[in-house]
């Protein structure tokens, strides 16, 4: 059998796997080392196994996973999400589907310092579900508020999704989070944008809520200042070169854990809380990158992703389309998959076939991750709107997906803007490098 | 049965807490480094080491992040079917993943005994760093365990069910 | 690392020329680096020498970009039959290949040309019991590695504490010098210069151009120090299994792709060295002879310690290390 026929059937045996309920990273890891020990030698293949494991785990690249969520564990442990919320609130609620809109802001705020999407959904819909149901907003448009925002975690940096992809492809990961910026702002503004459109059409779904005096909005700032600075200081100090993706999560971290212990707002508990999650994203996060590692090295000594990016690159059409079918496939893997273990799992197939064709590794890295998180939201697997579904088991899983439905158009507005115009990507980065 | 799985339990929150303080030993080390890199000289392996607190912190939380189901998976299909036949694909999904990493593991711990043999030292501090190595192979050892005890309770419910 | 798959596209195998009716033997030859880099370049045009002179009876599939094995498990993986080739550095396993260690210090050579040859003489005339288990395929060696810094370097009393990244072979150089070195991976140095991380580096100097490291360092000191030597080992079991007339073919290329390397990348080092100077205003600090001559004296006993260090484990250093001097020489005279 050819090895492009085993990679193949590599492929299907991971899906396969993956369907009937093993782990991602799993699945990845054993399909990619079934397939080495076919294709090459079992004794390859456990070669391979235990060198890659070990390469992964004491990578010093792949340290800023743990720190980054650490850092968002502690601030939202320590209740500093709860104050960034309380603040929107205060300015937007008295609006009709103001409070939805708060969800959207507050998730951009939260987006900001945390990497991953479900835990932004999952911290959100603490928050907002049970504000939205107190001011009697529809049960859809909470929960798709939620879901939606949820997005965004990986959008707007810093993101673990776009740090994977970055050392995936060696791009800088600095670079990668600028350019993320203004696409992830854009992302956000379509959301607002849609719940005023459709509150104004349907005052019901989100009545407004109380008017707040200027002073009362003021003093709600207090609470979105050390969310703020702690931004300010990662972000802008990553920016700004004073310290390396590493450096800057630790700094983050560490910041996120003064400022809370100076506000005495975290308790031992709180802490070893945040530190457990900490542990359990991160691993989960590190065993799909070591996952799909060993996948890739199956694949790539298959040859597949060579023969399909010659393949695709030769397609006597121009590259848009390719672009378009790259573009499709993404959204059946983000429908199917975890945003995460799709991209690192395809990244080695059509990173290089999209550069082949000439375009921005940088803007293409951002499309892709705004396609694929989208599928966050998609049926069959939206693992937002589970994480919805099990803060708030009331609303059934076919209403959030209901209430996340209107917000498509606004993914599909951002990711055409982007096409034609990647400016809004590449912009940031080339002021500033 | 009862008393392997809470052996099971106890030793990966043994290092699981371990994986914590390696956690926050990498923080602290970072944060450390920059202090000193604006005071004084940094320290020039602090790459090397946090990469080596990154494989304890990563190694050793496999295990309890397995015991509380945080492994991302697709539960989709499964849950669809009756309780006997997922009960069966537990069993054999299970399987596999024992497999795989008792692999990992025993593979880990012959490359630790190689390197110790060749003796390899590390990059910068030209240390042995077999020991690491035997740690992530430990943390591997103890994943396997995990999954060990989830694969005995699928075959139990194959039969009980 | 996980770099996997983004180098596959430009590592283009060469299609077998006359292709037979017989299934060609195929080759997998794997390298940590992405395809750009010297060593790569390296590689590739091995491959088109091999599958050209055996009349495609050998096609080689070449795995850059650390797609198949990375740095630290290429020997290994070589061993396990997971590629037949692997280029790596052997002083990224400190420890394990002892006797060619010694071509690492600072013993300034004064070119990449002259460096590979001399690794490749040694190798053949001492045979290190290392590579024993290898069949070696060629060796080749970067030109020295000079400190490259955001501020000029013109004596000791500039380097003192400076904080400078380094390749490990180059910590008990930057040490003994009075430097603060610094190890980290490649992928971030460019940023931890700009952040100022780091205030320089020491490594050979085509990566101002290709890395672009000269839109930050502007001061390159003209001090030879110590090279980084490669190796591409063959699986044994793989080398015996290889019919004859292949492998003199690959046994005559040996030496000729180590002088073709060193040739390349020295060339490929003018270009650039050139490009910095020009583009980037790059400037190049001379050390005075007396302060030229402290240098010397502070790295002298590097050596003594490690030739010390490896006859105590009944290696023959001494010799080696004279033998080393001699070829040196021999080469610095005819290729200066
Ligand atoms: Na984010
Ligand atoms: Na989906």
């Amino acid at each position: 059998m050819s090895p492009v026929a085993m990679a193949l059937i590599g492929i299907a045996v991971m899906l396969l796997l993956m369907l009937l309920g093993m782990p991602i990273g799993f699945a990845m890891l054993f399909a990619g080392f079934l397939g080495l020990s076919i294709v090459a030698s079992p004794q390859a293949a456990l070669s391979i196994l235990s060198t890659d494991l070990w390469q992964q785990f004491s990578s010093y690249g792949l340290s800023v996973i743990p720190l980054f969520v650490l850092m968002g564990q502690i601030v939202f442990r320590s209740g500093a999400t709860e104050g960034l919320y309380n603040a929107a609130y205060k300015w937007v609620g008295h609006m009709n589907g103001g409070i939805a809109g708060t969800t959207i802001a507050a998730s951009t705020g939260f987006a900001a310092i945390c990497g991953s999407n479900a835990a932004t959904t999952a911290t959100m819909g603490t928050i907002a579900l049970p504000e939205m149901k107190k001011y009697r907003y529809d049960r859809a448009l909470s929960a798709g508020t939620v879901a939606v925002g949820g997005t965004l975690g990986v959008v707007i940096p810093p993101s673990v999704v776009l740090i994977v992809i970055a050392l995936q492809t060696e791009q800088s990961v600095g670079r990668l989070f600028i350019a993320s910026i203004l696409p992830g702002i854009l992302l956000a503004s379509l959301f607002l944008l849609t719940v005023f459109l459709v509150c104004r059409k349907n005052p019901e779904l989100g009545p407004a809520g109380p008017r707040s005096s200027f002073k009362e909005k003021l003093t709600s700032l207090s609470g979105v200042i050390e969310v703020l600075v702690l931004f300010g200081l990662v972000i802008g100090g990553l920016y700004a070169g004073w310290f390396t993706p590493t450096e800057a999560g630790a700094a983050g971290s560490f910041c996120a854990l003064v400022i809370a212990l100076v506000r005495r707002k975290l308790s031992w508990k709180n802490f070893s809380l945040a530190v457990v999650e900490t542990l359990r994203t991160s691993a989960m996060v590190i065993m799909l990158v070591a996952g799909a590692v060993m996948f890739g090295r199956f694949l790539t000594i298959t040859r597949l992703p060579f023969y399909l990016a010659e393949w695709a690159a030769g397609l006597p059409v121009p590259p848009i389309f390719i672009l378009v079918i790259i573009i499709l496939i993404y959204l059946i893997g983000g429908a199917l998959m975890d945003a995460l273990g799709f991209l690192t799992l395809s990244i080695p197939i059509f990173f290089p076939l999209a550069t082949e064709l000439g375009y921005d590794p940088m803007w293409y890295t951002v499309l892709i991750t705004i396609i694929t998180t989208m599928g966050a939201i998609t049926p069959p697997v939206g693992i937002n709107v589970y994480v919805v579904n099990g803060i708030a088991p009331e609303i059934p899983v076919e209403t959030v997906f209901k209430g996340v439905s209107i917000f498509l158009v606004a993914y599909i507005v951002c990711v055409i803007l982007l096409i034609l115009f990647p400016q809004i990507a590449l912009f940031l980065p080339q002021l500033l490098y | 049965m009862r008393y392997l799985e809470q052996i099971s339990i106890r030793v990966n929150q043994l290092l699981f807490w371990i994986a914590g303080v390696a956690l926050i030993s990498m923080m602290l080390l970072a944060v450390a480094n920059m202090v000193l890199r604006v005071v004084y000289v940094p320290f020039g392996a602090t790459a090397e080491v946090i990469g080596w607190l990154a494989a304890i912190t990563t190694a050793f939380s496999l295990g309890y992040t397995q015991i509380k189901r945080a492994h991302v998976t697709i539960d989709l299909l499964v849950s669809r079917f009756p309780p006997r036949i997922q009960a069966f694909i537990d069993t054999i999904i299970h399987f596999l993943s024992t497999t795989v990493f008792a692999l990992a593991a025993w593979q880990t711990f012959l490359y630790a005994a190689h390197l110790r043999q060749l003796g390899s030292l590390s990059e910068t501090l030209r240390v042995p760093y077999y020991p690491l190595v035997y740690l992530v192979a430990m943390g591997l050892a103890c994943l396997a365990f995990a999954l060990l005890i989830d694969l005995l309770k699928s075959v139990l419910g194959v039969i009980n069910k | 690392g996980c770099t996997a798959g983004k180098e596959t596209t430009t590592a283009k195998p060469e299609t077998g020329k006359e292709a037979e009716t017989v299934e060609p033997i195929s080759l997998k030859y794997a390298f940590f680096a992405p395809a750009g880099t010297f060593p790569a370049v390296q590689m590739e045009k091995w491959a088109e020498e091999v599958e050209k002179r055996t009349n495609g009876k050998v096609k080689v599939e070449t795995f850059p970009g650390g797609t198949l094995l990375g740095a630290k498990n290429m020997y290994d993986g070589v061993l396990q039959g997971v590629a037949d080739i692997g280029l790596s550095c052997p002083s990224y396993e400190p420890g394990r290949f002892p006797l060619l260690s010694l071509v690492d210090l600072p013993v300034s050579f004064p070119n990449a040309k002259v460096a590979s040859l001399v690794l490749w003489d040694l190798v053949q005339e001492f045979q290190p019991e290392s590579l024993k288990d290898f069949k070696v395929v060629t060796v080749f060696a970067t030109e020295p590695a000079y400190i490259q810094s955001v501020s000029p370097v013109r004596n000791l009393d500039d380097i003192k504490g400076m904080e400078l990244r380094t390749p490990g072979t180059g910590v008990p150089v930057l040490e003994a010098l009075g430097a603060a070195p610094v190890g980290m991976p490649q992928s971030e140095v460019s940023q931890a210069l700009q952040t100022g991380a780091i205030e320089g580096y020491v490594s050979s100097r085509e990566v101002l151009k290709d890395l672009k490291y000269a839109e930050k360092v502007k001061y390159v000191t003209d001090y030879p120090t110590f090279v980084i030597s490669f190796a591409a080992l063959m699986n044994k079991d793989v080398w015996n299994s290889l019919p004859a007339d292949v492998q003199k073919v690959i046994d005559d290329l040996g030496r000729e792709m180590a002088l073709w390397t060193g040739e390349y990348l020295d060339e490929h080092v003018k270009e650039a060295v050139d490009w910095a100077i020009k583009e980037q205003g790059v400037q190049i600090v001379t050390l005075s002879p007396e302060e030229k001559a402290k240098w010397d004296a502070e790295l002298a006993s590097l050596q003594d310690e490690a030739v010390e260090k490896l006859e105590a484990q009944g290696l023959p250093a001494r010799e080696f290390m004279d033998r080393l001097y001699e070829l040196r020489d021999k080469y610095s005279k005819e290729y200066q």
